[in-house]
C-alpha cells in the first residue's frame, strides 16, 4: 500500500483549519448568539461542577436541596409514624396560612405527590373526612403551622408548630 | 440502578438482532435500550392482566427465557450463514488504524462535533442520574405510580387507583388513564431494587442520541450526522427536560424515530425499516396517547405507497404494529375498570377565540429561541433552500408532509381539549412547550436529508476526506 504523504498532509491541514472553524462556530456563534444555547453552555458545566463537588451526598440530602422544607416535613412525619399509619394531613389553610409566607411547595396539597414520600402510610386529606371510608381509621394527625390540634381528642403537654401526634394519647 | 438498564439493553439487543439483523451496528446499540423498555413494559402489563403478581421473578424470568431463545435462534441462523452479525469484527480491526482508512472515513469537523456531543451528554447524563425524581409531574404521577406498583406488585389493582382512597383519581386529566409505558418502566427499576428511577430517562436520551446519529448517517453521511445530532442534543428545553422524569422527551424519542424509520422505508423500501418504524410508532402511543398524530401522519404516507404500488402487505403490517399497543391498553382499561373523565371534545366545533388563542400561543412558542434554539428557523431555511428539488423532484416530500400533518393534527388536539382541570392559557404557556419536542428531531432530520444539504455535505466530505479511495 503506497501513501502519497503530501496528499495526506494537505488533507490534515484542511482538517485542522476546518476543526478550528467548527470550534469557533460552536463557541462564538452557536453558544453566543442564541439565548437558549447559551443557557445550555453556561448551566450544564455549572451543574456538573456542583455534582462533582457534592458527589457523596445522600439522596435524602439532594431531595432536601430540591424540595426544601416540604421534604423535611414529610421525612419527619415518616420517621414519627409506623408503616401502617393512616395520617390526617394538614388542611390547605394550615399548610399555607394567609398571614404568613409558607415555605412549603404548593404540591404539598397533592395526595399522590405526598404519597411518594410517605408510602406505605395512608393519607386522608381534611376535606375527605366523612367522604372516604379510610377517614374512619385515622391513626395519626399531622400538625402544620400550629393547626390541626382540633382533631385530637386530648391536649398534648406541648404544642409544637410542626408535629405528628397519634390519635390515641401516648401521654396516659 | 444500572442492573435494570443492563437487562433492558440486553433484552432489546436480542430482539433487535433477531428481527432486524440488517440495520447498522450503531443503530442496534442505539435502539436496544429503547426497544428493551418497550418489550418489557408490554410484558409487565400482560403479566398483570393475567393475574400474576409483578415481582422480580415473574418479570425477569420470561425476559431471561426470551434472551436465551433468541440467542439460540440467532446462533443457528449465523451457523447456516444466512446473516453475519459482526458487531466486533476482529479481522477488520487492523485496517481501522491505517492512514487510508482514517482519511477515508473521518474528518476533524466530525470529530469536533462528536467530542462536543460527548461532553454535553456526559454532563447531562450525570445531572440526570445524580438527582432523584423531584419534578412535579413525576412525583404527582408517573414516578409515584411506578414506585407503588413495584411495592404492591400490581398495576390494575393499585391502591391509588381506588376512588374510595383517592377521590380525584377518576377526574379529568388524571394520570390513571395515561398510557402506561413510563410508569411501568419506573416500576421495573424499583422492582429490581433501585432507589431512583432516573436511569430510565438518562438511558433514553443517550440511546436517542446514538440512534438519531445512526439514522442520519445512513442518509447524509457522518459529518452531517454529527452536526445535526449536536444541534438536536443542545435544544435547550429538550435537554433540560431530558434529565427529568416526565414523559415528553421519552415520547419524542419513540415518535421521532418512528417517523424517521418510516421515511427511511419510503425512500429505500427496506421492509425492516417499515417494521421498525411501525414498532416505534406503536411504542410512541404506548407512551402518550397524543402520539396518535404521528401514526396518523405516517399512515397517510404508507397508504399512498400502498395505493401506488398496489401492495397492501406494508400497510397491513404498519396498521397492526403501530396500533396494537394502544389497542391493548384500551382493552386493559376496559377489563380492569380503569377510567377517567374524558377531556376530549369529540364533536367538531368552531370557536374563533379559542382557535386564535391556540395559534398565537403556538406561534409564540415555536419562535421563542430559548425553547428550541434554531430548530424552527432551520425548518424555514430547509424548505426555502430545497424548494427547487421539492417542486421539481418532490425531494423529501414524505418527511415534510409527515411533519406538517402531525403538527396540524397536534394543534387540532390542543384545540379539541376541554380544559376542565386548568385554564387553556396555563396549558399553552407552561405545558405546550413540551408537546413540540417530537418535532425537533424531525425538523433537523428533514434539514439533514434534503437534497441540497446532502450535496453540501458531500462537498465538505470530498474536500476533507480521501473520497477517491472510499469504497
Amino acid at each position: 500500500m503506497k501513501f502519497k504523504v503530501p496528499k495526506y498532509i494537505a488533507l490534515l491541514i484542511k482538517n485542522i483549519i476546518a476543526a478550528i472553524l467548527s470550534l469557533a462556530f460552536i463557541l462564538f456563534i452557536v453558544f453566543k448568539y442564541n439565548d437558549g444555547y447559551n443557557w445550555v453552555y453556561n448551566n450544564l458545566p455549572k451543574n456538573f461542577r456542583i455534582i462533582m463537588k457534592h458527589k457523596n451526598l445522600e439522596d435524602s440530602e439532594k431531595l432536601r436541596a430540591k424540595l426544601g422544607h416540604s421534604y423535611s416535613y414529610l421525612e419527619f412525619i415518616k420517621s414519627m409514624t409506623p408503616e401502617n399509619a393512616v395520617i390526617l394531613f394538614p388542611s390547605k389553610d394550615a399548610l399555607f396560612p394567609k398571614d404568613k409566607k409558607s415555605e412549603m411547595k404548593k404540591d404539598m396539597y397533592n395526595k399522590l405527590w405526598i404519597l411518594r414520600f410517605l408510602y406505605p402510610r395512608k393519607i386522608v386529606m381534611v376535606e375527605e373526612i366523612g367522604q372516604i371510608p379510610l377517614s374512619e381509621h385515622i391513626t395519626h394527625i399531622a400538625i402544620a403551622n400550629g393547626k390541626g390540634y382540633e382533631y385530637l381528642d386530648y391536649t398534648p403537654p406541648m404544642k409544637p408548630d410542626m408535629f405528628v401526634f397519634p390519635v390515641i394519647s401516648p401521654f396516659n | 440502578m444500572l442492573i435494570s438498564a443492563l437487562i433492558l439493553f440486553i433484552l432489546g439487543l436480542s430482539v433487535i438482532r433477531f428481527f432486524f439483523p440488517n440495520i447498522t451496528n450503531l443503530e442496534k446499540v442505539g435502539l436496544s435500550f429503547i426497544i428493551g423498555v418497550f418489550v418489557s413494559t408490554l410484558e409487565m402489563l400482560i403479566i398483570d392482566l393475567i393475574g400474576l403478581p409483578l415481582t422480580k421473578i415473574s418479570v425477569i424470568l420470561p425476559q431471561l427465557f426470551m434472551v436465551i431463545l433468541l440467542s439460540i435462534l440467532i446462533n443457528n441462523r449465523e451457523k447456516k450463514g444466512a446473516i453475519s452479525h459482526d458487531i466486533f469484527n476482529v479481522k477488520k480491526l487492523k485496517n481501522y488504524f491505517s492512514l487510508q482508512y482514517i482519511f477515508s472515513n473521518f474528518n476533524l469537523i466530525w470529530f469536533t462535533f462528536i467530542i462536543a456531543i460527548i461532553i454535553i451528554e456526559v454532563m447531562n447524563f450525570a445531572k440526570c442520574i445524580y438527582f432523584p425524581t423531584f419534578d412535579r409531574d413525576s412525583l404527582a404521577g408517573f414516578d409515584t405510580i411506578g414506585y407503588i406498583a413495584a411495592q404492591e406488585h400490581t398495576y390494575k389493582n393499585l391502591s391509588i387507583f381506588n376512588g374510595d382512597y383517592i377521590p380525584a383519581i377518576n377526574g379529568a386529566g388524571s394520570y390513571i388513564t395515561y398510557a402506561p409505558m413510563v410508569q411501568l418502566s419506573y416500576a421495573y427499576t424499583y422492582l429490581l431494587g433501585a432507589a431512583s428511577s432516573k436511569i430510565i430517562p438518562a438511558m433514553f436520551f443517550l440511546s436517542f442520541i446514538i440512534s438519531f446519529y445512526a439514522t442520519i448517517k445512513r442518509v447524509s453521511g457522518k459529518t452531517a450526522a454529527a452536526i445535526i445530532t449536536f444541534f438536536v442534543t443542545i435544544t435547550p428545553e429538550m435537554i433540560a427536560f431530558s434529565s427529568l422524569s416526565a414523559t415528553n422527551v421519552i415520547h419524542s424519542v419513540y415518535a421521532s424515530l418512528g417517523v424517521i424509520y418510516i421515511a427511511l422505508w419510503f425512500n429505500k423500501k427496506k421492509y425492516s425499516d417499515l417494521i421498525l418504524g411501525s414498532l416505534l410508532l406503536g411504542a410512541n402511543m404506548w407512551t402518550r396517547t397524543d402520539g396518535i398524530v404521528f401514526i396518523g401522519a405516517a399512515m397517510v404516507i404508507v397508504i399512498i405507497d400502498a395505493i401506488r404500488t398496489k401492495k397492501y402487505k406494508y400497510f397491513i403490517s404498519f396498521l397492526v404494529l403501530s396500533f396494537t399497543p394502544a389497542l391493548f391498553w384500551v382493552i386493559f382499561q376496559k377489563i380492569t375498570g380503569i377510567f377517567a373523565e374524558s377531556i376530549a371534545i369529540t364533536h367538531l366545533f368552531y370557536d374563533e377565540v379559542k382557535l386564535m388563542k391556540v395559534l398565537i400561543y403556538i406561534l409564540d412558542l415555536v419562535t421563542h429561541p430559548q425553547y428550541y434554539g434554531w430548530t424552527f428557523l432551520i425548518f424555514g431555511i430547509a424548505i426555502i433552500s430545497n424548494i427547487y428539488y421539492l417542486i421539481k423532484k418532490a425531494d423529501n416530500l414524505d418527511v415534510l408532509s409527515m411533519i406538517i400533518m402531525s403538527m396540524v393534527a397536534y394543534m387540532i388536539i390542543i384545540y379539541q381539549i376541554d380544559y376542565k382541570w386548568d385554564t387553556i392559557e396555563n396549558v399553552l404557556m407552561f405545558s405546550a412547550k413540551r408537546f413540540f419536542f417530537c418535532f425537533v428531531p424531525l425538523i433537523w432530520f428533514y434539514f439533514a436529508t434534503n437534497k441540497i444539504t446532502i450535496l453540501l455535505f458531500n462537498k465538505i466530505d470530498s474536500c476533507l476526506m480521501n473520497t477517491v479511495s472510499k469504497s
